[in-house]
């Protein structure tokens, strides 16, 4: 007989597991109440190693992720936007935000952010606006992104990817911002760049194994208002598709390999205000077409190979600002059209092979702070109407083929603070109104052929710190008013005609670090009065008479001191021990007598050179020379010097020696330095021999005849 | 602002006259190769050499790697068109850094490949500060380097093996200091090297006996883990070192 069939459901065991069962499901429901999306998002949470409290809102047994720290919803409770920017949380990119379908907006910038960017990115089918900047992503962009129709804004700045740009870039026809500077990337730019008409920003910048050509497509992009590919391996010329960019406003391709020649199209981007060319490798004119930018404010070529005339048409770009063209090859004059350039601020053309004269029209460009022509073949004079620039701060038209005279207009300058106009023909005096520019600190006109004085009125120029005006015609005195100048901190009259003594006054200079008198015809004798901040100071080949001053010990910061070529006599005061900081000692052709100070052995830092030849110094060396052990350079020829030269045996770091012209004696040290000799740093010494082993007569050092 | 050398366009002339020397007789070519060149040095020693301001950008990177508490590089003002009147620093004619003379100067940070380019660097005085890292191997450019004295500061790592390529180099003093490995055996090829001190330091390996080392006092190498004169016969180079 068959077994009764019976309800399984009414079976007791099946019945109370499955009630178990019921309990347990309503159960589990009620401990993970989120959805999808808060799931997604707190296994990702897990998956991070940050300590930040900012997710603990992110909590499992809320309803729904909406009012998560960092997270928006739309009305309908689905995540559209998640913006974790600054947020430090130490892990990786989410690969499981699938689920989060309505997603439109994930920042996650400046997050100290690590790993790959995840293939996963390219589920993320909503995604409008994708912000990774400023982590510490590496890999490569994955191709997988570019499925992301929708996408608008791609920042991926401030990584360490690798690897190209996706050649499929251009399958992301909604991009209008892609920035991908300051990273590794390597590789070409894609031509499919081209299809990417929305494009507005497009920055690769930073990113220096970038290589190839800028691709033609780019002028496909006319949407575009910002180019920038600085410091990358970009090869090629630009190309002339540019011209079809009538949007842009800044291209900034500096710092790169870029080369051949500006397209002429250029002229055709209306919109430009910022063209960034220099240091590249850019070669062929300017174009002349650069005069129908009619908004460009900002031109950067210098460091390029560029060649020809500057054009005229440049006058016509009357917003500019600045115009930076140094360091080319550039030919011909400066346009007179320059003169419509009313908003110019900057002129730089420095360091190239113009020609022609300072076009008087510059002086109409009133907006002018910086006037760069220096290192050219500009000849003519200095316009006169250069007063008329109140607002330049900086002139410099030094190395060039400049004559005339200083203008006295230049002291209508009041802002002017550095001026340069060294290695010129100028000649006539310095006008003395210049030296009433209060703001004045850099006044440099060496190597000119300037004469007449310098005027008492030096002392209004309060601001003075370097000044330079050797090499040229000077006459009459050094003016006492010097003392005025509290900021003085550089002066260098050498290879000049000055007369008259060094005013006492210059102990007025309290920050005079740098003295330089050299070769001119100043007599008197070395103030007392010489500023305690000096380290540098050289008179030689002067008159100067008299002692060499005890106070010369003050000078505790001398590191050098020439004196060479005087008439200075006595002795060397002991006091030169205070020098302590001396380096260098020349008091070379003088008629110093009497016996070389002990304390010129006791200073430790003589390394660089010691010349007292030409002198009438005699005694011995004093033993404390043995202590001279840094001392390079020793010359002590031509005095009355007698006694040994053993106390120089053990100079270790000798390398020039001349004892010549004295009246030495005994053995010559017989060390490898001294048998290296020549015998002109040893000659007309009597008694000074050679010993043993060589068979050299003594006569030898007698055969030149005394001084 | 960074200076190019300005240089004149010899190209064209050189090929004009290479086509005038082939077609003349040997005597002759002779005489125009002498010529020209006489003229070509004439030439690039009247433009002016505006290279130095490499030397002064040189400087001032070594500068900004630098702590100077005490201002001894104030006078480094990289605006000048050369280093030549920043304080200790000397230059000579040709307006090329001779001399850096920054010794006892209470400088600490660490110095950079940039001063392999002063190639005309004949006395880099750095001793007795504070300076620490690594010796830059870059120093080997410095060909007419005649003395580097780097005693009394705190540089770690080996001493470079280019500084073979210093052929002019005459005192060589990096003593005081926390260098490691072995004396570089390729030093012995400096002929000119007439003082040699690494003492207190902390090198290992064999004390080189050929060429200028066979002069050198034992004071020069004291204080160092080192294990005596290389044996001449056995093992010429350093092993578990």
């Amino acid at each position: 007989m068959p077994a009764p069939l019976r309800n399984p459901f009414l079976c007791p065991g099946v019945f109370s597991f499955t009630l178990l069962l019921s309990i347990n499901s309503l159960f589990f429901h009620s401990c993970y109440s989120i959805d999808e999306q808060g799931q997604a998002l707190l296994a990702w949470k897990n998956s991070l190693n940050t300590s930040t409290d900012a997710l603990n809102s992110w909590n499992p047994f809320d309803s729904s992720p909406c009012k998560w720290f960092g997270v928006h919803c739309n009305s309908n409770g689905n995540i559209i936007e998640i913006n974790l920017k600054g947020v430090d949380l130490q892990g990786l990119l989410p690969s499981n935000f699938q689920p989060l379908n309505s997603l439109k907006s994930l920042i996650l910038s400046s997050a100290n952010l690590t790993g790959g960017i995840p293939k996963a990115f390219g589920d993320y089918l909503e995604l409008t606006l994708i912000d990774l900047s400023d982590n510490s992503l590496s890999g490569e962009i994955p191709e997988e992104i570019c499925r992301l129709r929708k996408l608008q804004t791609l920042s991926l700045n401030a990584n360490f990817l690798e690897g190209a740009i996706p050649s499929d870039i251009g399958n992301l026809s909604s991009l209008v911002y892609l920035t991908l500077f300051d990273n590794q990337l390597s590789g070409e730019i894609p031509k499919s760049i081209g299809a990417l008409r929305g494009l507005q920003i497009f920055r690769a910048g930073g990113n220096k194994n970038v290589k190839g050509e800028l691709p033609r497509e780019i002028g496909n992009c006319t949407k575009l208002v910002v180019l920038g590919l600085a410091e990358t391996s970009i090869s090629g010329s630009l190309p002339s598709s540019i011209g079809m960019l009538k949007r842009i406003q800044t291209i900034a391709i500096y710092a790169t390999l870029l080369s051949g020649a500006i397209p002429e199209a250029i002229g055709d981007c209306s919109e430009l205000q910022n063209l960034y060319l220099y240091q590249n490798s850019i070669s062929g004119p300017i174009p002349r077409r650069i005069g129908e930018l009619k908004k460009l404010q900002s031109l950067l070529l210098w460091q390029n190979s560029m060649v020809g005339a500057i054009p005229d048409e440049l006058g016509s770009c009357t917003e500019i600002t600045v115009i930076d063209l140094s360091e080319n090859l550039l030919t011909g004059s400066i346009p007179r059209s320059f003169g419509n350039l009313l908003k110019l601020e900057e002129l730089q053309l420095s360091v190239n092979q113009l020609s022609g004269t300072l076009p008087v029209e510059i002086t109409n460009c009133t907006a002018l702070t910086h006037l760069e022509v220096d290192n050219n073949g500009i000849s003519g004079e200095i316009p006169a109407g250069i007063g008329n620039l109140r607002s330049l701060t900086l002139f410099f038209a030094w190395q060039n083929n400049m004559t005339g005279k200083i203008p006295e207009s230049l002291s209508e300058c009041e802002n002017l603070q550095a001026l340069d106009l060294s290695y010129n023909n100028l000649f006539g005096s310095i006008p003395k109104q210049i030296f009433g520019l209060q703001n004045l600190t850099k006044l440099l006109i060496l190597r000119n052929e300037l004469s007449g004085f310098i005027p008492p009125d030096i002392g209004n120029c309060t601001n003075l710190y370097r000044l330079r005006l050797n090499g040229n015609r000077l006459g009459g005195t050094i003016p006492s008013e010097i003392e005025k100048l509290k900021s003085l901190n550089f002066i260098d009259l050498s290879n000049n005609l000055l007369v008259g003594g060094i005013p006492p006054s210059v102990s007025g200079c309290e920050n005079l670090e740098f003295l330089d008198l050299h070769s001119n015809g100043i007599t008197g004798s070395v103030p007392d009065t010489l500023p305690k901040s000096l380290q540098y100071v050289d008179v030689s080949d002067n008159r100067l008479t008299g002692p060499l001053t005890h106070s010369i010990g003050s000078l505790i910061e001398l590191t050098k001191l020439n004196l060479a070529k005087n008439q200075l006599s006595g002795g060397i005061p002991a006091e030169i021990l205070g020098c302590s900081k001396l380096q260098l000692l020349n008091l070379g052709d003088n008629g110093f007598s009497g016996e070389i100070p002990k304390e010129l052995g006791q200073i430790p830092s003589l390394e660089i050179s010691l010349n007292l030849s030409c002198n009438q110094f005699s005694g011995k060396i004093p033993s404390q020379f043995s202590d001279l052990s840094k001392l390079g350079v020793l010359d002590i020829s031509h005095n009355k010097l007698e006694g040994s030269i053993d106390v120089l045996a053990n100079l270790q770091n000798l390398i020039f020696l001349n004892v010549s012209y004295n009246h030495f004696s005994g053995a010559l040290p017989n060390t490898p330095f001294f048998r290296k000799l020549p015998l002109s740093d040893l000659a007309s010494n009597q008694g000074l021999y050679i010993s043993g082993g060589v068979s050299a007569p003594a006569d030898d050092l007698r055969a030149w005849s005394t001084h | 602002m960074t200076k190019k050398p300005n240089t004149p366009p010899l190209l064209p002339f050189f090929l004009a006259l290479a086509l005038a020397i082939s077609s003349v007789n040997p005597l002759k070519k002779w005489l125009i190769f002498y010529l020209l060149s006489v003229f070509l040095s004439l030439l690039l020693s009247i433009s002016p050499s505006l290279s130095s301001n490499s030397e002064g950008n040189a400087l001032h990177a070594l500068r900004s790697r630098l702590v100077d508490p005490t201002n001894a590089l104030q006078s480094w003002d990289p605006a000048l068109v050369n280093p030549c009147t920043w304080f200790h620093v000397v230059c000579d004619s040709n307006s090329h850094v001779t001399r850096l003379d920054l010794g006892n100067s209470n400088i600490s940070g660490t110095l950079g490949p940039e001063l392999g380019q002063l190639k005309h660097l004949k006395y880099l005085e750095l001793y007795r500060n504070d300076i620490g890292g690594k010796i830059p191997k870059e120093l080997g450019n410095l060909k007419n380097l005649v003395s580097m004295d780097m005693y009394g500061n705190k540089f770690e790592g080996e001493i470079p093996k280019s500084f073979a390529k210093l052929k002019s180099l005459i005192f060589l003093r990096l003593n005081n200091n926390k260098l490691s490995g072995s004396i570089p055996r390729e030093l012995t090829t400096l002929k000119e090297l007439k003082v040699f001190d690494v003492s207190n330091n902390d090198l290992c390996g064999t004390i080189p006996v050929d060429g200028p080392f066979a002069s050198f006092p034992m004071e020069s190498f004291v204080n160092n883990r080192l294990n005596g004169p290389e044996l001449k016969g056995l093992v010429p180079y350093d092993f578990g070192c």
